[in-house]
């Protein structure tokens, strides 16, 4: 009998023991964090934020258990905990709001949150005298973000200005730039986008900046007819950039506009090269078919329309089924956008360009970040199963990263769908022009087609290479001429030699008529 | 994507065997040079774009490692040094030297092991040589992972000096008819060195705008008195004709 209250003690002591992160409290898990052993520590913070013993303790153990998480290499998960923080917004008896900002515009600079995570976040109104130093860049940005998205530009531009220097100046610089040309203050805007360009760092993102920059800066040259700045611009542009293609596709409507057809078909001819038979360029066929319009080379001009018949009817009808199939199931549309990203698809074929630019998009480029972290964070999270999986911190924070991509997905599959729709639009809106091109030039009303496309006069100084390069008479060239066999290396530099055909009366492809009379001969002086 | 099966502009066929390559640049002779400015008129689409590689008024400084190929009983490898100075595209001017040593290969061995044949060698020590290079051809070749490498193909001419070296092993060491060791004393090595003219022709494949890898093949043709590298008493009188045609593969630099 007497050994029973022994045994009582030393069962006691054991249960106490084996409960011991059952029952941490906040000053255990404060000596874990001290000792740097975040994963008991961030187990213990989850016990206490559950389980407060008193007043402010839940606060503290929210903060500790974000902070634990940060350290763990646990960002997304992190920053479940900082935004509860930052939602209660700026009251006297939430002491980590500023904090947990700045934690916050850390993250969001190293691993992107999400528009949508971030937009949420500001939904409380802030005193923007409470957003500290550090954290203003990232809230001022998001504010701008949001307002612009909502096409409240001035209100945007109002949010972007106040963005102090740092990780999101130039960015809120590029979308003053936006801002500046949609208002038509070309000069204000280039003054942005010259900024962009010179400030952007050496990151990934930084290039992305720059090319964007150097994109704006060609239309808005191209805009007020700065049209040799503009093909300067868009030269700019790197050969490995997903942003070359557009590039060249624009400079080859500059081209046009600067009468220099050769430059003209000679860009346009890169993007029908079979290296991009997946990409999505379909008006390059209608521009090519005004072109040779230009040079009264009629039977060209038919060629270039059956061209794009060809090419497009088939997409035409793969995006049709797509988009009916797709209508209410945004996560399966991103899905067939992902499945053709890997190669794994093997339906709508020949929608497949549309696949491919989507791809392309910074919505899928984001959501697809926004996966990737969420599944590195789940995995690494089953690795502590045994340490977290009694707490249910490891549940809770798997539920978090798993509806995180999930919103993720559906967002940006109903973003995706929305781009489609609108692909499928402008191929009907092309393909309608087709129909007026060929009526015009069957009916022998070139002329006054040819006057509806207003473009510019010929700058007889302004001569181009391959390449969207000004000819430098001191500089020595090299010639290779297309025998129906594609370079890689030659992509972007292909130049025709072609005349007009105008003061010959066109090349009889027109039905007959000899339309293009009136401009006889000016085509052809203005080429190189 | 697409990718482009390997291939080659301009002289359309990769000249991979050293005849070959030889006799396309002779005919290429004839032939413009397919890539210069103003060339391609009859063609719709052109590709036109700064050159890649500008040799004008710069220096090629090169070395090479050659070996003579037409020698029957001995190897003879060479080190090589150029140094060229490029007034066009098409003209340059070379100064070349070349030094090195033979080995003797098996069958001259085996002749004088067997049958005690001594073999009269000439054993081609030094060639010093100066001409133009003419390079009438500028191309581009894509490889199979790819990549794209320009190559000028080009034809030489020089004259120099080719320094021959006698050792007179056939002079002596083979037993005598009488089966008395031969006692005839053998004249001590000599190098002479004979008047020489070249021609080749080659290839530099342009690894970047600074560097080239090289090779070549040439004829180096100089003519010597039958009575050199003769033993003592021998009455061979006028002069004869040598052809050494080398390989040489090397690298160069461009200043």
């Amino acid at each position: 009998m007497r050994q029973i209250p022994k045994l009582i003690l030393c069962l006691l002591l054991g249960v106490t023991v084996a409960a011991e992160p059952l029952m941490a409290n906040y000053a255990a898990a404060s000596a874990y964090y001290a000792r740097r052993d975040y994963i008991s520590s961030a187990a213990a913070y989850f016990q206490a934020y559950g389980y407060p013993k008193m007043a402010g303790e839940k606060e503290k153990a929210e903060w500790g258990l974000a902070q634990s998480l940060e350290r763990l290499g646990f960002y997304y998960s992190a920053s479940k905990y900082y935004s509860i923080i930052v939602r209660r917004g700026p009251v006297r008896t939430n002491i980590f709001f500023t904090k947990a900002l700045e934690e916050l515009g850390r993250i969001n600079s190293t691993i992107n949150l999400g528009q949508s995570h971030v937009v949420q976040l500001f939904k409380t109104r802030i005193d923007p005298a409470m957003v500290p130093g550090p954290a203003r860049g990232f809230y001022f940005y998001y504010l701008g973000i949001e307002s612009f998205d909502h096409k409240k530009y001035e209100q945007a531009a109002a949010y972007f200005q106040k963005v102090p220097s740092g990780s999101y100046f130039v960015k809120a610089q590029f979308h003053l730039g936006v801002i500046s040309n949609l208002r038509g203050a070309h000069s204000k805007a280039m003054g942005y986008f010259e900024r962009v360009r010179q400030s952007a760092d050496k990151s990934e993102d930084g290039d992305w900046l720059r090319e964007q920059a150097n994109l704006n800066i060609a239309r808005v040259d191209y805009e007020v007819q700065r049209y040799r700045e503009a093909i300067e611009a868009y030269a700019q542009i790197p050969r490995e950039s997903d942003n070359w293609l557009e590039a060249l596709f624009e400079a080859s409507w500059t081209f046009f506009m600067m009468q220099k057809h050769n430059n003209t078909l000679g860009t346009i001819h890169t993007l029908h090269s079979p290296f991009f038979e997946n990409r999505f360029f379909p008006e390059s066929y209608i521009l090519q078919a005004i072109t040779f319009l230009r040079l009264c080379r009629y039977k060209q001009v038919k060629t270039s329309l059956t061209k794009f018949k060809t090419r497009y009817k088939g997409v035409f009808d793969d995006l049709n089924k797509m988009l009916n199939k797709y209508k209410n199931d945004q996560k399966g549309f991103f899905r067939l956008t992902y499945d053709y990203r890997v190669g794994a698809l093997k339906d709508y074929k020949r929608a497949w360009a549309i696949l491919d630019s989507l791809a392309r998009t910074d919505t899928y480029k984001e959501a697809g970040n926004t996966i990737r972290f969420a599944d590195n964070e789940l995995a690494r999270l089953s690795r502590y199963g045994s340490r977290w999986g009694s707490s249910g911190l490891q549940d809770e924070v798997a539920s978090f990263l798993r509806n995180k991509k999930a919103a993720a997905v559906k967002d940006a599959g109903s973003r995706l769908f929305d781009t489609a729709s609108g692909s499928y639009a402008y191929l009907k809106e092309l393909s309608d022009q087709t129909i007026g091109i060929n009526t015009e030039m069957v009916l022998g009303r070139v002329d006054a087609l040819r006057a509806q496309l207003k473009v510019g006069t010929a700058d007889k100084k302004a001569n181009f290479i391959g390449g969207l390069q000004s000819l430098n008479v001191t500089q020595d060239l090299e010639y290779w001429p297309f025998e129906g066999e594609y370079w890689e290396d030659e992509l972007g530099g292909y130049v025709y030699n072609i005349e007009s055909l105008c003061a010959k009366g066109g090349d009889g492809g027109a039905g007959g008529t000899k339309g293009g009379k009136a401009n006889a001969g000016k085509s052809a002086g203005a080429e190189q | 994507m697409t990718k482009a099966l390997p291939k080659q502009k301009n002289f359309k066929a990769l000249c991979t065997c050293l005849g070959v390559a030889a006799w396309c640049a002779l005919v290429l002779l004839a032939t413009p040079a397919a890539a210069e400015g103003g060339r391609f008129d009859g063609y719709e689409i052109r590709v036109i774009r700064p050159r890649f590689m500008n040799k004008t008024g710069r220096i090629e400084l090169g070395a090479e490692s050659a070996v003579i190929l037409n020698q029957a009983f001995i190897y003879t490898f060479m080190v090589s040094g150029l140094l060229d100075y490029h007034f066009s595209e098409t003209w340059a001017l070379e100064l070349g030297g070349a030094y090195g040593f033979s080995i003797d290969k098996a069958d001259k061995t085996l002749l004088f092991k067997d049958f005690g044949i001594h073999t009269a060698i000439q054993r081609t020590q030094y060639i010093a040589s100066a001409g133009a290079l003419w390079t009438p051809v500028y191309g581009k070749t894509q490889l199979s992972n790819g990549q794209v490498v320009y190559f000028d193909s080009f034809i030489t001419a020089q004259v120099g000096l080719t320094g021959i070296n006698y050792k007179f092993e056939q002079c002596t060491g083979g037993p005598s008819l009488n089966g008395q060791p031969d006692t005839t004393p053998q004249p001590a090595p000599v190098t002479k060195g004979y008047p020489s003219v070249s021609i080749g022709a080659g290839q530099k494949y342009f690894v970047s705008q600074d560097y080239a890898i090289r090779w070549e093949v040439r004829d180096n043709i100089f003519a010597f008195p039958a009575l050199d590298g003769a033993c003592p008493g021998s009455t061979a009188s006028g002069s004869e004709l040598k052809n050494n045609i080398t390989l040489q593969i090397g690298a160069s630099t461009f200043f």
